[in-house]
């Protein structure tokens, strides 16, 4: 399994990626950690005409904002993130794939990706996220609630690149990610991200692997779980029929705010 | 085409590349270096794993390109003086393989944590190979070896 041919630009500006962005169009994609695009280049579902590689762009930090935010950069690792001591990326990132995956893997990279069973996204969607995306027309930031359109699907449009992730992190609260997978680092059949009010009023969790893109559900701790997994629209496959996804969406989400 | 200039186990490798030739291919078949496994060349398996300036990767999820400038070690590095590595002497002891196929990537995912052998957490070792497919030996002589060679296997 070896990757159709294709055209390799690796910018060292921002202006200079966008300009390769904008050129190639909706045959270019963007090359940051590739571990899942470069999977999909490999089983060919994805054959782009033109990857511009996104890696030594000057977008790897990580910055707390006077806003209350954190600034996540395009090209930071996920086990650079899993360091920055930042409570609910580091526990939901200990979930994602293995060691080796997050030594390149992005976080702006897993988001923009819009895997359903992502933990980053819907942890990006629980903590308020922020994409700001720039093309060669100019710079747009888009909330991740609008981001993430369906499975692989988001709102980004050819020639735009995401270059930094802003989060909500809310002082005080107390985040947890719980998740049922075959095997540690696959993909989760479904899992959640829970976050708890230092009040113990309303709760916000975000749900993934249980529809076609992540959801949140706001409301008190003991509504949560019936709610939430109502509003799950989950797939059956070999892996796991929709009852038992439901199912665990319910009994995830009383384990989380037990915790 | 594109010129790619890599140091691999200290060795400087230079080609002309095509972008979609993998890190691994690279390894294999431009470096002639042969023990990097590619089992599922997709990300799963972690055969392909090596060390990218001293962080454990997917070989087979890098372009060669992307490793321009780099430096790249190889499990035939491991025994670079002609003794076995105290991680391969671990594996050696603990029966840690059997066919061998997985065994480079399970070493270089292990390596990656060598530098601060005296600090690695058990859970660490753990999460090292849980990423890494075996087959045929199984997990629990592997894990021994790790905990042996890392000092925190239970005495």
């Amino acid at each position: 399994m070896k990757p159709a041919p294709f055209a390799y630009r690796r910018p060292e500006s921002v202006d200079e990626a966008l300009a390769a962005l904008a050129e190639g169009g909706d045959e270019a994609r963007v090359l940051a950690g590739g571990q899942s695009l470069v999977p999909m280049l490999a089983f060919r579902l994805a054959r782009p005409a033109l990857l511009v590689d996104v890696n030594r762009l000057p977008l790897d930090r990580i910055e707390a904002l006077a806003s209350g935010e954190v600034r996540i950069g395009a090209v930071v690792r996920q086990r650079a993130a899993e360091r920055a001591g930042i409570a609910p990326l580091g526990e939901a990132l200990r979930w994602v794939a293995h060691p080796p995956i997050r030594n390149r893997g992005t976080v702006v990279g897993s988001v923009c990706h819009a895997d359903p069973a992502a933990e980053l996204s819907a942890l990006a969607l629980a903590l308020d996220g922020v994409l700001e995306v720039r093309s060669a027309a100019g710079a747009r930031e888009v909330r991740v609630s609008d981001l993430l359109v369906g499975p692989l699907m988001t709102s980004l449009r050819p020639g735009e690149l995401a270059v930094a992730l802003r989060l909500r992190t809310r002082p005080g609260w107390r985040w947890r990610v719980r998740e049922v997978s075959r095997r540690q680092g696959d993909f989760a059949l479904a899992g959640v991200v829970a976050g708890l009010p230092p009040d113990g009023g309303v709760c916000r969790v975000a749900v993934f692997g249980a529809a076609g893109r992540p959801y949140l559900v706001d409301g008190p701790a003991e509504e949560l779980p019936a709610l939430a997994a109502a509003m799950a629209e989950p797939a059956s496959d070999v892996h796991a029929d929709a009852g038992y996804r439901r199912h665990l969406v319910e009994v995830l989400m009383r384990r989380a705010l037990a915790s | 085409m594109i010129d790619v200039d890599v140091e691999v186990n200290g060795r400087r490798v230079r080609a002309r590349v095509e972008p979609r030739l993998t890190l691994a291919d690279f390894i294999r078949d431009r470096a002639h270096l042969t023990g990097t496994h590619l089992g599922c060349e997709h990300g799963v398996c972690g055969s392909c794993t090596v060390l990218l300036d001293g962080e454990a990767v997917r070989s087979c999820l890098l372009f060669a390109v992307q490793a321009e400038g780099s430096r790249v070690t190889t499990v035939e590095a491991l025994a670079g003086d002609g003794a076995l590595h105290p991680l391969q002497q671990a594996f050696h002891r603990h029966h840690a393989l059997q066919c061998g196929y997985c065994t480079p990537g399970f070493l270089m995912a292990l390596a990656e944590l060598w530098e601060r052998r005296n600090e690695v957490a058990d859970e660490e070792l753990i999460a090292a190979v849980d990423g890494q497919l075996c087959r045929c030996t199984g997990y629990a002589g592997i894990l021994a070896a790790a905990r042996d060679a890392f000092g925190t296997l239970e005495p």
